[in-house]
């Protein structure tokens, strides 16, 4: 694992004096035990079938900043924010101030006002959850619901306990990320998060144009032929497919793409037979993967939706935690 | 009568004649006129005890703005002039940019006039290549060049391939040299280097390939036209060995490298810091390593601040957003000297460096301290350890990677045409020739 300056920096943003965690911006530079807590609260919500409101945020101000546009990630957040029972209020800034100039701090130091004890924070551009952590007042937290093409950590953690409740561990497990790798802060995340709780190997699968070979430089390895990337895989986790990249010609169609790297039943004979597959959603049926496949009984892309509740509901309470002890 | 000047017992290091050795100096009507022997009525000239000391010529800084980005409607800016000769610096060649285009004799003379009379340091501007910046039509290079500008150069600004080439060619009657900066547009639409830290962070990435293929284009029309080429902000290996090819087989073109891209490499960018944003991107450690050995061979013969001060908030973007640039006119002799100490640059390389070899693209006898020469000059405390605050430079620019280090030999004198411009006196700068017009 790389624990260069950029991974420490990583580190020592995202854990406060006590190491504890204060911030929730990468899964670059998180601690396994922080994974595994994250994993054991969510076991703990998820024992009973009906998750109930628990008090445990009560009188704790949770802002949901979303500079770009998202219906699935701003719901599950919510909803977590709601079952634990803290104030939500959604900021829609997609369409707003920070459009006519006005610089994104200044838009944070505004809402500062509001006396917010967490940003939850989605922005177009990478690193604008760090720069949001980096002047915020101490005692707030910054969650990264997904910032431009670098982390949407939250999703990465839900992705592990999805593999960790269908295979036991992610430890020693193959797994291959197929798809759009370049632009997908998913991707990078969910990286980050498998290595770290001990992945045998990660195969990340796609185009030469999606999936740079630099990305070996992480401890990947990296296959522009489908059947080589499968090879064996106990998981395989599918990507959305960006239909930008089709008009920005990077990729000539939708038809040639799922022809050479959609997944099918077929081309999944040479993974594991008890391979899953997995997908952040939302899917683009027919053109990353065959729609049959999605409703196997490999898939597991519902578990994902569910689960993405339960591990935001813990990696809020993990985080606001910290600052309960502050208090008492 | 303009004041006379010994400056005596320093280490006189001044490569363009050969000479590195104890030496006092004598100036008078803006001249050195003697070293060593001192002519008669000397005693009662002003001293400046220079024992322990370098005196060095005063630097040339080929690529430096002289006005911070965001600043109020001005073609320099006092601040800026101050922060050069803070450096050392005693001759800065100002680039045509957005606001600035330096199309126009007008322009030329006016930036002239008021760096003037501001009594710092001398501001030579360079003319624009084409009219407006705009790649279209070719700028009055000649009515130019007799306004003072030395060299001609479009700024960053690309020039498509068919004008480039009229561009040299009409350049080459008159013996002005060309600055280009290399980049193929469409290959630059990133922010940082394309490699793993780019793949890490998300941010798009440039290839080097941006710039290996815009070398190999003015290249091959530095040959075509025989125009004087001058490559501006290298910072790739592979561009590196183009230019080395080049000049191997006799093509009289020259470079120059940012002192940043002798010191960072892409592996330095942590926490998304907009800090280390500067255009080319910080390049990989091996093109950082391939660039100092350049430097060393003579490949690259000039260093350059490439001077950037950015007003304002730009700290408070995200990294993608902010505008590229690093100021640092200020530090740039204490960190070549960093190179020197860590044996990546040889004394009298690093020195040429920021002398001689950048005074040869211009006019005059700039850069050296014969007998005769212009009295430029700055004299160095090369012991001298102190962090670099941001936050007392003269500059107004304080993005800085290089915040907090320590940094080791820092400027006490700077003289311009035989003035004392600039002064550190037990760590205060003084500006004892500043126009009482700026205060």
């Amino acid at each position: 694992m790389t624990t260069d300056a950029l991974y420490q920096s990583h580190q020592q943003i995202q854990y406060d004096h006590r190491d504890e965690l204060h911030h929730l911006l990468t899964t670059e530079g998180l601690r396994r035990e922080t994974c595994e807590r994250i994993f054991a609260l969510t076991d703990s919500l998820t024992e009973t079938s009906a998750v109930r409101k628990l008090p445990v945020l009560r009188g704790k101000t949770i802002v949901l900043l979303f500079f770009e546009p998202s219906t699935r990630t701003r719901t599950t957040f919510e909803i977590a924010a709601n079952r634990l029972s803290a104030d939500v209020t959604v900021v829609n800034l997609a369409t707003s101030a920070t459009s006519k100039g006005e610089s994104l701090v200044d838009t944070i130091e505004t809402l500062q006002a509001m006396q917010a004890d967490m940003f939850v924070v989605r922005h177009a551009q990478s690193g604008a959850a760090h720069l949001i952590a980096r002047h915020v007042a101490p005692h707030v937290s910054v969650v990264n619901a997904g910032d431009g093409c670098h982390a949407h950590p939250t999703q990465a953690l839900l992705d592990g306990y999805t593999i960790r409740q269908h295979k036991g561990q992610v430890e020693g497990l193959r797994i291959a990320i197929v798809g759009d790798l370049l632009h997908s802060r998913v991707a990078r995340s969910q990286i980050h998060v498998l290595k770290t709780l001990g992945a045998a190997q990660i195969n990340l699968v796609g185009p030469k144009n999606l999936v740079p070979t630099e990305f070996e430089a992480l401890g990947t390895r990296v296959y522009h032929n489908l059947e080589d990337g499968l090879q064996g895989v106990d998981v395989i986790m599918g990507l959305r497919m960006q239909r930008e990249r089709m008009a920005g010609g990077v990729l000539p169609s939708d038809r040639e793409y799922f022809r050479y790297y959609g997944l099918t039943e077929e081309r999944l004979k040479v993974a594991a037979p008890d391979a899953i597959i997995m997908h952040p959603g939302p899917v683009n049926r027919g053109v990353e993967i065959d729609p049959a496949l999605l409703d196997s009984d490999r898939s597991v892309i519902l578990d994902q939706v569910t689960n993405g509740i339960a591990v935001r509901m813990s990696a809020i309470s993990l985080v606001l935690s910290r600052s309960w002890s502050v208090e008492t | 009568m303009a004041q006379r000047y010994v400056i005596s017992g320093g280490r006189l290091i001044d490569p363009a004649n050969g000479v590195d050795r104890v030496a006092d100096l004598a100036i008078s009507e803006g001249k050195v006129v003697a070293i060593d022997r001192l002519p008669r009525g000397f005693k009662t000239a002003s001293r400046i005890d220079a024992s322990g000391h370098w005196v060095l010529p005063g630097l040339v800084d080929l690529r430096a703005r002289v006005r911070p980005s965001q600043a109020e409607q001005t073609l320099v800016s006092v601040s800026e002039l101050q922060a050069a000769v803070a450096g050392g610096v005693t001759t800065v060649v100002a680039a045509p940019e957005d606001g600035v285009l330096m199309d126009s004799s007008a322009a030329a003379h006016r930036l002239q006039q008021l760096s003037n009379d501001m009594g710092l340091c001398r501001v030579i501007p360079q003319g624009a290549l084409t009219r407006q910046l705009a790649g279209t039509q070719l700028s009055e290079m000649a009515a130019l060049q007799r306004a003072g500008c030395e060299l001609m150069g479009n700024g960053r600004v690309p020039v498509g391939s068919q004008m480039m080439r009229n561009a040299l060619d009409y350049a080459a009657n008159f013996d002005l040299p060309v600055v280009v900066h290399c980049e193929v547009p469409g290959l630059a639409q990133g922010c940082i280097h394309e490699g793993a830290t780019s793949l890490r962070l998300g941010l798009t990435g440039i290839p080097t390939a941006a710039e290996e293929a815009a070398v190999g284009r003015d290249l091959a029309l530095a040959r075509l036209t025989g125009a004087q080429v001058h490559f501006a902000g290298l910072s790739s290996a592979d561009a590196v060995q183009l230019l080395s090819a080049a000049k191997k087989g006799g093509l009289p073109v020259t470079a120059d490298v940012a002192i940043h891209h002798l010191l960072l490499s892409d592996e330095d960018i942590t926490g998304f810091d907009s800090n280390y944003h500067c255009r080319p991107p910080l390049r990989a450690s091996s093109d950082c390593a391939a660039l100092c050995k350049a430097v060393r061979n003579s490949v690259i013969e000039v260093i350059c601040s490439d001077h950037s001060p950015k007003l304002g908030d730009s700290e408070l973007l995200p990294f993608a957003e902010t505008e590229p640039g690093i100021a640092g006119v200020e530090s740039m002799l204490p960190l070549l000297l960093e190179l020197v100490r860590s044996r990546r640059l040889p004394l009298e390389r690093a020195v040429a460096a920021v002398t001689a070899a950048p005074a040869k693209l211009l006019q005059g006898s700039r850069g050296q301290l014969a007998e005769g020469a212009a009295a430029d000059l700055c004299v160095v405390d090369p012991e001298q350890s102190w962090p670099l605050q941001p936050d007392q430079w003269q500059s107004r620019g304080r993005n800085t990677p290089f915040a907090g280090r320590q940094l080791q030999g820092r400027v006490t004198h700077t003289l311009v045409a035989g003035q004392l411009v600039y002064r550190c006196n037990q760590g205060q700068a003084e500006f004892p020739n500043l126009s009482v017009d700026y205060p």
